[in-house]
């Protein structure tokens, strides 16, 4: 412990370099940029930095990069918040609660909720990465396909949560995300299926065209009809005369202490979620909103707006972002496509990200985690800062801020692979969307159906090549066997209780 | 008009018409770099490449501008690719594995559609295991043969596929094909000991294989691969089984019908882009990579051979 203390206090002593800071700093503003913008991930946005970085330093360059990647993670609740259009996909359960707190006229507050929830959520990762990275990733490697399918069982069990009030309309939301993520590669044969020849539709429909129409377009159809029946033009929501001030979106010591547990909850899962293979940071924020809702001591009032809602996917998606660096740093394994495209950054500057890393360059391993806190606080300060700026699209009447949305909605969905197609994609899928939410149906379950079908059917198929079709894979990995107990008693208990106590009913009038 | 300067007028056209094809092509506005995948995978980093040597080098007049058309593994750039068939400005950077798809999985336009331009780097394959698990291929190889080894891979349709399939076939053995996300999902699969094999290129597996971690059995390259780490690593090709080469080869494509001037330029600008100590040292040595260059007819061959040789194993195997 008192070596892992002194070599992060080495790294400090590279991170605080003024040089450094500014890297930090130049990164995590970028980060907020970035992430706020629907349309352009973390991927993206390193991608296209990344060449950039080769003449500087690989410390420095790395900083820069991770800084950009956690920032990210507060930049897209913003506009989630503000607009329902999640600006990265890791934000959409964000959205959910947020903007019903925007409309509540608690915008201000809810961002605030977000970014402080998101550096616990980070620190969290962070103390964790620190203190036991290479044995978190160790715990990693042993989900193996059919451990990872084992899991994604369980989010799919627990979709039963966030039905809503029918859950018969939550059924149907969730069959019709199973449905979309069946259209693209057919996974057994390499091939596309449900693509009707279409090349466009050959991988499959992209996620962020699908969220930014299902939440930010539908919505521009939702403030239309209900500017025309109003007849009255507002803003998006009442924020009264008074300025929107940074004192005023400061949580009370009480608001304070309702989240905090929360992110504490969602920082722990979130950070185990990063380090699965193939996971990633969307489906940590999933799962840590399904957490909550199950635990929360005010669990079933989210979806309604409350602060709960928005600090528990915000801090687990920070936790996970954190988490994938433990199998990058300590085996050069990327968690996803964003860890990916860093660790051919590392390629780049000379270094060879591999079990050796860490006692090859302790220096750079350590001045990036050590960054990593230093980065959390900078996006802190520099995200609470902007909180008054962003809240003024707030009083910006809606017959001019629908045609804006609109507008960022086509761009967004434009910019992910420079596309019409996807364009498409995002109208439709905002029609859809539109209806939905008119009828009541729930939009939630059926992204987490679609973001968590194609991993299942990935994993449970390697499960099955690797037995040779036998299903004994399941039972024989203690691991998967445990989650599926865990399900089985999950699906089991209430119907049990139920009965029991129904039992002893009928007993007593008999006693 | 007199008859002579009739004459001299058609004299001075022929001799023009002659000077056509010598009279080199130069591009007239910006060339579009069509990539057929998203920004940050290793054909996009061969794209920005060639853009930034071409830029910084001063080798060319006009920009070279990289654009991503991701989706479909490579169709939806080759459908788009199509439309623009006779245009002299856009290239398409490409993995030979989007090539050989294009026949496995039979998209609407495929390889040979296309007009083949150079061939500039070579990404090998090697079998890689667990330190310890076999001896050496040899061990693996025969081991296979109970149908019980199972080998990490990340895509269908694919060159790692055809890499798997060739090996099944010349070698008899009967390995399990399981299918990742992605090479990182492979590595932890073979580290957490789910899978016994698996293919990498070098990029993927050097930190492991420099820590020990993870053994080099063999590589699916015609020579062996130079540097510490590689030399001492056997071809399958040396061990006996001289059909099963393949690699992620690394090619530029031109739209169908490109014009034989354009084609002969764009090759002179790639060779010239191959031959920079930049691309040298900052792409090719530093992605683990081989340097290869082919010329624009030897490319058209090499691609036939692997597209008439190598890809109908994917029928027979019923793929």
């Amino acid at each position: 412990m008192t070596e892992i203390l002194s070599l992060l206090g080495s790294g400090f002593a590279v991170a605080l370099t003024p040089t450094n800071l500014m890297y930090a700093t130049i990164g995590a503003a970028m980060g907020l940029i970035v992430g706020a913008m629907p349309g352009i991930g973390s991927l993206a946005g390193i991608a296209l930095l990344l060449p950039l970085t080769f003449k500087l330093d690989p410390t420095g360059a790395i900083i820069m990069l991770a800084a950009l990647y956690y920032a990210n993670m507060y930049g897209g609740s913003f506009s989630a918040i503000l607009l329902n259009i999640p600006g990265d996909s890791p934000a959409v359960m964000t959205a959910v609660d947020g903007y019903k707190l925007t409309r509540a006229g608690k915008a201000g507050k809810a961002l605030f909720t977000a970014i402080v929830a998101s550096m616990i959520g980070g620190t969290i990762g962070m103390v964790i990465l620190t203190v036991m990275g290479p044995l978190l990733a160790d715990v990693g490697l042993r989900f193996g396909p059919a451990e990872m399918a084992a899991v994604i069982v369980l989010a799919f069990t627990s979709i039963g949560w966030l039905l809503g009030e029918s859950p018969a309309k939550g059924g149907l939301a969730t069959a019709l995300g199973l449905m979309l993520a069946c259209v693209g590669v057919d996974l057994a044969r390499g091939g596309s299926r449900f693509a009707f020849g279409l090349p466009d539709l050959m991988s499959g429909i992209t996620f962020v065209p699908l969220v930014i129409g299902m939440f930010g377009f539908s919505q521009v159809m939702i403030l239309m009809k209900d500017f025309r029946s109003q007849g009255q033009d507002r803003g998006l929501a009442d924020v009264g005369r008074e300025t929107l001030s940074i004192r005023r979106s400061v949580l009370s010591r009480q608001e304070f202490l309702r989240i905090l547990p929360t992110a504490g909850k969602s920082g722990l899962l979130g950070t185990f979620v990063g380090v699965l293979p193939g996971a990633g940071a969307t489906m940590a924020a999933f799962l840590c909103y399904v957490l909550e809702k199950r635990t929360g001591r005010d669990g079933a009032r989210l979806g309604e707006g409350v602060y709960e809602g928005v600090a528990a996917p915000e801090a687990g998606n920070n936790a996970a972002a954190a988490g994938t660096f433990a199998p990058l740093l300590s085996l050069g394994i990327p968690g996803g496509g964003t860890t990916a495209v860093l660790l051919g950054g590392l390629m780049m500057w000379g270094l060879t990200p591999g079990p050796l890393l860490f006692s090859e360059q302790p220096e750079f391993c350590w001045g990036l985690i050590a960054s990593m806190y230093v980065g959390n606080i900078i996006c802190v300060f520099v995200a609470i800062a902007m909180i008054p700026f962003v809240t003024n699209i707030l009083r910006v009447p809606v017959r001019i801020v629908a045609p804006v949305i609109t507008a960022v909605c086509v761009v967004g969905a434009y910019s992910v692979d420079n596309t019409m197609f996807d364009v498409v994609v995002m109208l439709a899928a905002g029609l859809v969307g539109f209806f939905l939410t008119q009828y009541a149906y729930p939009t939630a379950p059926l992204l987490l159906a679609f973001v968590l079908a194609p991993i299942l059917e990935r994993s449970s198929s390697a499960a099955f090549e690797i037995s040779g079709g036998s299903v004994s894979i399941f039972y024989e990995s203690p691991i998967a066997l445990g989650f599926l107990l865990v399900i089985a008693a999950i699906c089991l208990a209430p119907p049990a209780l139920k009965a029991a106590r129904g039992l002893r009913r009928t007993k007593q009038p008999g006693e | 008009m007199s008859n002579s300067v009739m004459r001299i007028l058609a004299v001075a056209a022929t001799a023009m018409g002659l000077a056509g094809p010598a009279a080199a092509f130069e591009p007239s506005r910006n060339v579009d770099m069509i990539v057929p995948a998203s920004a940050g995978g290793g054909t996009d980093l061969n794209a920005r490449t060639i853009a930034e040597v071409i830029k910084s080098d001063q080798l060319a007049k006009s920009s070279f501008q990289v654009i991503n058309r991701p989706g479909g593994s490579g169709a939806v750039a080759f459908s788009y690719a199509a439309t623009k068939a006779g245009d002299d400005h856009m290239l398409m950077p490409i993995a030979i594995g989007q090539i050989i798809s294009s026949y496995a999985l039979d998209w609407e336009v495929k390889g040979k559609d296309m007009t083949p331009i150079a061939t500039v780097a070579n990404d090998e394959f090697f079998l890689g295991a667990l330190k310890g698990r076999f001896k050496d291929a040899n061990e693996a190889i025969e081991a296979a043969k109970s149908g019980k080894i199972t080998f990490g891979s990340s895509q269908k349709g694919n060159s790692d596929h055809l890499a798997y399939l060739l090996l099944n076939k010349h070698a008899n053995t009967k390995f399990r094909y399981v299918q990742f996300g992605g090479s990182g999902e492979v590595m932890s699969a073979l580290l957490g000991k789910h899978v016994d094999v698996g293919l990498f290129n070098p990029s993927e597996f050097v930190g492991q294989v420099r820590a020990g971690t993870v053994v080099p059995l063999a590589s699916f390259s015609t020579e062996r691969m130079p540097g510490e780490l590689w030399k001492d690593v056997p071809t399958l090709a040396e061990l006996g089984y001289p059909e099963v080469v393949a690699a992620e080869t690394r090619v530029v494509l031109g739209p169908p019908k490109m014009d034989e001037a354009a084609v002969a330029y764009y090759e002179n600008l790639l060779r010239r882009v191959t031959e920079t100590d930049r691309w040298k040292t900052d792409y090719v040595e530093r992605n683990n990579l081989s340097p290869m260059f082919l010329g624009a007819k030897e490319t058209q061959d090499f691609l036939a051979e692997v597209i008439d040789r190598r890809v109908p194993v994917f029928k027979e195997a019923g793929f």
